[in-house]
């Protein structure tokens, strides 16, 4: 079954501790300025103020693959997991340009810099540089450790059909006692 | 709750900056390569050859490769790992990707130049008949290098800016008017007189372009009131904001609109009722500031929302 992340930030409103932040990068030590998750104000400081945190959400049809020139994006068959190769990737973030959450991520070192390739969520199956001291690629099983720091469950992580159940659940729960004001999920 | 905004203007945003003012002269010089090879091409075609045509076309066919090249390094300087793919062209290997598309096309362009430009320098012979099948193979090469810098932008879905059908019609347009632009200048640098043709197509190609603009205006303004979905509605409204009354606001009315489109039409008619030279040098100028700045401006204004039901 295909992993998914999914937000759920009415029934459980982030609270942008940027714990998610934190782990993420402790976790998969990416870089200055490379962030895999972030978390996004929309309406700050105004009526409709609310925080999403945005990592890559692992669409389905990925916007970022279709666009990708050297075919260094791909979509793990068994998980889902869409993952960038960067032996491939030549970093001329059309990627970046062609998704909607602002997943893809680059380092840049100033011109001539050599650190543009992307980078992304990859549910902590692969650190930043997935290569050990001995030149033998990391892989770990998928395990989003954002989703398992949060402290509101906003960030749920699982197989899709689990986490649609738990939707649909939690939706009907708010209907029955006419709490349900709107639903906001990511699949 | 409406679909709020996001993030917009691709070199401000919030979640990153991957193309800023390098991509925008990259299609800059894209356009004007393209350009400056047609008109050098349409000169060639003339049957009534004047020392103007005659310049005009050695130029358009020789500097267009060198101006494509020059955009080809601003695109590496801003993204340094793009020179990979320069040593290795089989890394675009994904072809649903206009970006792999265009990079082929621009290598046989350049391939294709090549060898026109060894000929020219009488390195080696060509028949005139094989060369005006290699002229004219590069001119449809030309003329797709202009619009995959527009079909480039279309791969970004999420961007309603770059989704308008005026935009790849403005780009081919603004394409070969900068080229005739350029073209018209060395001409007259050379001390040559001005081929009226070549200016009367450029004028109409301004208009157009004047026109055009018009129809991007009209058909964001349609796609922020009648899209299905919010979050096309709202960066629509957002691009349209930022190029009427917004931070761009500036750039586009003055900078496209008034330098770019207005400016060069007022010199030509000058030109044109006085012989005055200088003013048709004017009028390319204004051509080629008006031709980098839409492309600046079509970066920066692309807007992008997210939904929230």
């Amino acid at each position: 079954m295909p992993l998914k992340f999914l937000m759920d930030v009415f029934h459980s409103p982030c609270i942008k501790c940027k714990g998610c932040e934190a782990i993420c990068k402790n976790q998969n030590d990416t870089p200055e300025g490379v962030f895999r998750i972030r978390v996004v104000t929309i309406n700050e400081g105004q009526e409709g103020q609310i925080n999403i945190p945005m990592p890559c959400l692992h669409c389905n049809d990925p916007p970022c693959m279709k666009v990708c020139p050297t075919g260094a994006i791909y979509k793990r068959s068994e998980d889902g997991v869409v993952l960038v190769n960067k032996d491939v990737c030549i970093g001329c973030g059309y990627c970046a340009t062609a998704c909607p959450f602002g997943a893809p991520q680059f380092r840049k070192s100033g011109a001539f810099g050599l650190d543009g390739k992307m980078d992304k969520c990859t549910f902590c199956v692969q650190p930043y540089n997935p290569k050990d001291a001995s030149g033998s690629e990391i892989f770990r099983e998928p395990k989003s450790r954002c989703s398992m720091v949060c402290p509101t469950g906003t960030i749920n992580f699982g197989e899709q059909a689990d986490l649609a159940k738990k939707l649909r659940e939690r939706a009907a729960e708010k209907m029955a006692s006419g709490t349900l004001e709107s639903i906001f999920v990511f699949f | 709750m409406p679909a709020s905004l996001f993030f917009y203007g691709l070199g401000t945003h919030e979640l990153g900056k991957p193309w800023g003012i390098a991509i925008a002269t990259y299609l800059f010089l894209g356009g004007l390569a393209g350009g400056l090879y047609l008109s050098g091409y349409f000169m060639s075609l003339v049957k009534t050859k004047t020392d103007f045509s005659r310049s005009v076309e050695k130029f358009g066919v020789t500097s267009s490769g060198i101006v494509l090249i020059i955009g080809l390094l601003s695109l590496i300087m801003d993204h340094p790992n793009v020179i990979g793919a320069v040593f290795n062209p089989f890394l675009f290997r994904n072809l649903s990707s206009w970006l792999a598309i265009g990079s082929w096309i621009i290598l046989l362009f350049l391939v294709l130049w090549f060898v026109l430009a060894v000929e020219g320098r009488g390195y080696i012979e060509i028949s005139g008949k094989l060369r005006l099948v290699i002229m004219s193979v590069n001119a449809f090469l030309a003329f797709m290098v202009i619009l995959y810098t527009a079909l480039l932008l279309r791969g970004a879905r999420f961007v309603p800016l770059w989704l308008s059908n005026a935009i790849p019609l403005l780009f081919v347009v603004s394409g070969i008017s900068t080229g005739l632009a350029a073209s018209i200048i060395y001409g007259i640098v050379r001390g040559n007189e001005g081929d009226e043709r070549i200016k009367k197509a450029d004028m109409g190609l301004i208009v157009g372009e004047l026109l055009l603009a018009g129809y991007l205006l009209w058909d964001l303004g349609n796609i922020s009131s009648s899209a299905s979905y919010s979050f096309v509605r709202v960066g629509a409204e957002a691009s349209l904001n930022f190029m009427l009354s917004g931070i761009f606001s500036t750039m586009f009315l003055v900078g496209f609109v008034g330098v770019g489109l207005i400016l060069p039409l007022v010199f030509y008619s000058i030109s044109f009722l006085r012989k005055a030279k200088i003013m048709e040098i004017f009028s390319g100028i204004s051509v080629l500031a008006g031709g980098y700045i839409f492309r600046i401006l079509i970066i920066a204004a692309a807007a992008k929302a997210i939904v929230l039901p």
